[in-house]
């Protein structure tokens, strides 16, 4: 090996941890819940979500052409053990953050507003991680996940999400929403199925009288979940306690609504001849890649669920979104927008799915192809 | 992934009689036989089902599945029933509460499905979807690894015959069904591994190295062990890695141990 091929082998490996350092962005939300309880400034997690996400698309530019880089051995393991650091630090940061909070907080009404919005933001992204470790090789690892996803509020993540992969399109039990339906309609219908099926009566996890090792994702969730209510009631009492139930609705909603952002469209109503493996939208935003743990490559994550975070790039035919997340969030409460948003993309996706459009760095993109708008979905 | 074929079949007779018979047991050794010349899963479906029929049951269906796969990739079911069960099953995504399944990841004896206790109504719903589709009684016979390998199997057959697997037949079938099983078992084990090389693009030389790192050597000596220089085993490894979503070396060798290839 030659100098300047050494010199060459150091710098892509910097160039490889420079890269990889924007996963550190999911200690973000933890991090901003901690400070902003602890300072009195209640909203600053929400509010950094909401303004500066959007803009952090422009700042941080698209996905590398060139796909997901051939991680260096040493960086690949620091990138795979990321999640496992952050389901440790997750509940540190929460619960340190309430029980360290300003008991004025307690009492003010907008500020109470600010802690419940930021923590269903932290938690919903906290989700995020739970969702990669769900998928991994390594049980101890899938435990973790389940876990952290108890923690977040929903215990049900595990066999909810597994069997959303094992059944692609599907709108008839609600993994996919249907095309015509709102995202309240969609979550009341998947809440409903989702808990019966997970959590009711007729469910194999109350049976005890034989060991079921499928099952033992679920009981660790909901165990994540019974210890994170103590934590919760131990840091701030009753009002904790209440904060962190109001947090299960909130996260439950969370996912469905990210679902809902996910599928829409792409069930067997909308696409029956294209589900081969479960499409889903996707969105080249770097950064969103970073703080979701590419989630938001969701296309590639349901082709092959087990390829890790890291390793996962844009499909080269897959729908792509008209925004990013943040957006989308907001503009799927309100069906009007929502359509307006998303129907050109998806005409557009249906009629060149090999030439797909991403929203590029505007922080929107509602003019996206509008002279489709009016094609038959 | 599923493979089936559908057969007419003629009303079943009892087991004993079957069984009774000088070359019953000659009959399905030669069926189970012909596995080792199948190239693919159509070839593999009329063995299962040439077995079954040759065994008396009415249906039969072989699930091969990576134990702790929550995604439920890794399932490959070779059929000789009514396909529509298995499409049923898949849509409803019920693997978690199969007591069948469940009972296969824990035990290794074959058994009556209805010595399984179904302890919710989950799992009532699962036997009495396999009740409709040709198991009204059925045996379970699971086909597990060892040496690391994490692929396991389970034989389901079937009959329209409450009574079918309770009479004097069932010892010699239960040993056939065994036999039957674990051929399936190792039939699929060798498959997958070839896809696996194939879709990895996995060579000799990779296999090599996997088996150097699994042994524990470091970068050095295995440069040493197969005139390389390092700095090129670590490339091959950085390579082979990417390819198998792996994140390093160690979990790329406990990978191909799992799957036989080293």
């Amino acid at each position: 090996m030659t100098q300047g091929g050494e010199r060459g082998d150091v710098s892509g490996l910097v160039r490889q941890w420079l890269g990889a350092a924007g996963y550190l962005s999911i200690f973000l939300m933890p991090a901003l819940f901690l400070i902003g309880t602890a300072t009195g400034k209640t909203w600053l997690a929400f509010g950094i979500i909401v303004i500066a996400f959007p803009i952090a698309r422009i700042v941080f530019g698209a996905l590398p052409a060139a796909g997901a880089p051939e991680w260096h051995e040493s960086v690949a393991t620091f990138l795979d053990r990321l999640p496992l650091a952050y389901a440790a630090a997750l509940p540190v940061c929460v619960v340190s953050a309430l029980a360290f909070a300003d008991a004025s907080i307690a009492t003010d009404g907008l500020a109470l507003a600010g802690v419940g919005l930021s923590l269903w933001m932290t938690l919903l992204l906290g989700t995020c991680a739970a969702h990669e470790l769900i998928h991994r090789r390594n049980r101890r690892q899938t435990l973790v996940g389940s876990l952290l996803a108890g923690f977040c509020g929903y215990p049900m993540l595990a066999m909810e999400h597994l069997a959303h992969h094992a059944r692609p399109g599907d709108t008839y039990l609600a993994e996919y929403p249907l095309r015509t339906e709102s995202l309240w309609q969609f979550t009341a219908r998947r809440i409903v199925r989702v808990t019966a099926e997970v959590l009711g009566w007729s469910s194999a996890l109350w049976s005890t009288r034989e060991p079921k090792p499928a099952l033992d994702r679920t009981r660790v969730a909901l165990m994540g979940t019974a210890l994170a209510a103590l934590g919760f009631a131990a840091a701030g009492g009753l009002l904790g306690l209440l904060l962190y139930l109001g947090m299960i609705v909130a996260v439950a909603f969370g996912i469905q609504l990210i679902t809902y952002i996910q599928h829409w469209g792409l069930g067997q109503d909308s696409v029956p001849d294209r589900i081969a493996y479960g499409r889903g939208w996707e969105d080249d935003c770097r950064f969103q890649a970073w703080v979701t743990l590419s989630v938001s490559l969701h296309d590639h994550h349901h082709r092959d669920s087990r390829m890790p975070y890291y390793r996962l790039d844009l499909s080269p035919d897959s729908p792509r979104l008209p925004a990013g997340y943040v957006l989308l969030m907001f503009a799927s409460l309100v069906r009007p927008l929502w359509l307006t948003m998303m129907r050109p993309a998806l005409v557009r996706w249906l009629l060149e799915p090999a030439s797909p459009l991403s929203a590029g760095r505007r922080i929107t993109c509602f003019g996206l192809d509008r002279s489709r708008e009016q094609a038959p979905v | 992934m599923q493979t089936d074929s559908s057969t007419v079949k003629s009303p079943s007779k009892p087991l004993g009689e079957l069984s009774s018979h000088a070359e019953y047991a000659a009959h399905v050794m030669a069926a189970i036989r012909r596995l080792a010349q199948a190239e693919d899963e159509a070839q593999a479906v009329d063995v299962l089902v040439a077995a079954s029929d040759r065994m008396g049951t009415d249906a039969a269906a072989f699930v091969s599945f990576v134990r702790d796969d929550p995604s439920h990739e890794s399932f490959r079911f070779l059929l000789a029933c009514d396909p529509v069960w298995c499409l049923e099953y898949e849509r409803r995504a019920w693997y978690s509460t199969d007591p069948w399944l469940q009972y296969a990841l824990t035990h290794s004896e074959p058994i009556r499905a209805r010595d399984i206790p179904t302890t919710s109504a989950q799992e009532r719903s699962v036997v009495e979807l396999a009740t409709q589709y040709g198991f009204r009684s059925a045996l379970i016979v699971p086909a597990p690894s060892s040496g690391g390998l994490t692929r396991l199997g389970v034989l389901c057959l079937g009959s329209d015959d409450e009574r079918f697997f309770d009479d004097d037949g069932f010892l010699p079938l239960r040993l056939l069904a065994r036999t039957l099983a674990m051929e399936l078992h190792e039939w699929w084990i060798a498959r997958i591994k070839h896809e696996l090389v194939i879709n990895a693009r996995l060579q000799e030389e990779d296999l090599t190295l996997l088996k150097h790192e699994r042994l524990g050597l470091g970068t050095k000596q295995i440069a040493s062990a197969l005139d390389m220089s390092p700095n090129a085993v670590n490339s091959r490894f950085q390579r082979m890695i990417a390819k198998l979503g792996v994140p390093n070396r160690k979990a790329a060798a406990q990978l191909a141990a799992e799957y036989g290839l080293i």
